[in-house]
């Protein structure tokens, strides 16, 4: 490796670690959004469908509240696999690709070599 | 030379044939069912990518290799990928977030069920061809014969 190369490297990483000790630095001072607070946990564990809701705060309470009304799904699951997380359903279909690749180009070496020794065989025929 | 389909017992043929339509309806009923039950696109393509072993147990590696496309699977899996985030991008197009639903309340079509058809037909066209692949090194081809059979049925 090179000098220029080396340093260009060296940059790159001191300004990722800039920006990563930043954004840390940042998130420690902003203000907390959701601690916790005024959850029940017993409650929520023993009687689910009593439970208050309407004092939730964050992410839940919308998902909890206003889904239906956001996505105009049918169902609260399906939303939220699609809908709110659907960069996670996205990231497994790419999981997917990536597995049978892999398995592809495994298992495609034998049926190739099999092909070859029968082409091999027609020409000598 | 005419080359026929290993035979098979005719009790794992009839039965094939009995449930390969129904396995292959519920599996479509589990993926169009998907945007009013929680979840579908994984659960209904793997259901419907089973068939194939159907397939091999009542005609065998030879029924296997002439009723699928291989290739053909393997790149519309591809083209069913992009079209998942090709219509989750149509959100940001409209100012709103990805896999976002633009269409609002009100209305039975949103944009979560072809994305959740989309994610059907890419398992099942990529767990058929995994599980191609997986016949063809249980059951290799028996002999030279059969494989030029072969090339010239292709």
């Amino acid at each position: 490796m090179s000098g220029t190369k080396r340093i260009v490297l060296a940059l790159t990483l001191v300004v990722l670690l800039g920006c990563g000790v930043w954004a840390g630095w940042r998130m420690a001072h902003s203000p907390s959004t959701y601690n916790g607070e005024g959850v029940d946990l017993v409650e929520l564990y023993e009687n689910p469908s009593s439970y208050d809701n309407s004092g939730a705060d964050g992410a839940a309470a919308i998902m909890v509240n206003e889904n239906l009304d956001k996505t105009a799904a049918d169902n609260v699951v399906f939303s939220v696999v699609f809908n709110f997380r659907g960069y996670d359903t996205m990231g497994e279909s790419f999981i997917l690709i990536a597995a049978i690749a892999g398995s592809l180009v495994i298992l495609r070496k034998a049926a190739h070599s099999g092909k070859k020794e029968e082409h091999n065989h027609e020409e000598n025929v | 030379m005419k080359k026929t389909y290993k035979k098979t017992p005719i009790i794992s043929r009839c039965a094939s044939d009995l449930f390969l339509p129904l396995a292959c309806v519920f599996g479509c009923y589990v993926v169009l069912h998907g945007s009013t039950s929680p979840g579908g696109g994984f659960q209904g393509g793997v259901l419907v990518a089973s068939a194939i072993l159907l397939v091999f147990l009542g005609y065998g590696g030879m029924g296997v290799k002439h009723s699928f496309n291989e290739h053909m699977l393997h790149s519309s899996e591809t083209v069913a990928e992009i079209m998942y985030v090709v219509i989750a991008l149509v959100g940001v197009f409209t100012g709103l977030n990805f896999c976002v639903n633009f269409v609002f309340a009100g209305q039975q079509v949103d944009t979560s069920i072809l994305m959740n058809d989309a994610v059907g037909y890419h398992v099942m066209a990529g767990i058929t061809c995994l599980l191609i692949m997986m016949l063809s090194v249980l059951e290799p081809d028996d002999g030279p014969s059969q494989g030029e059979e072969k090339e010239d049925a292709a």
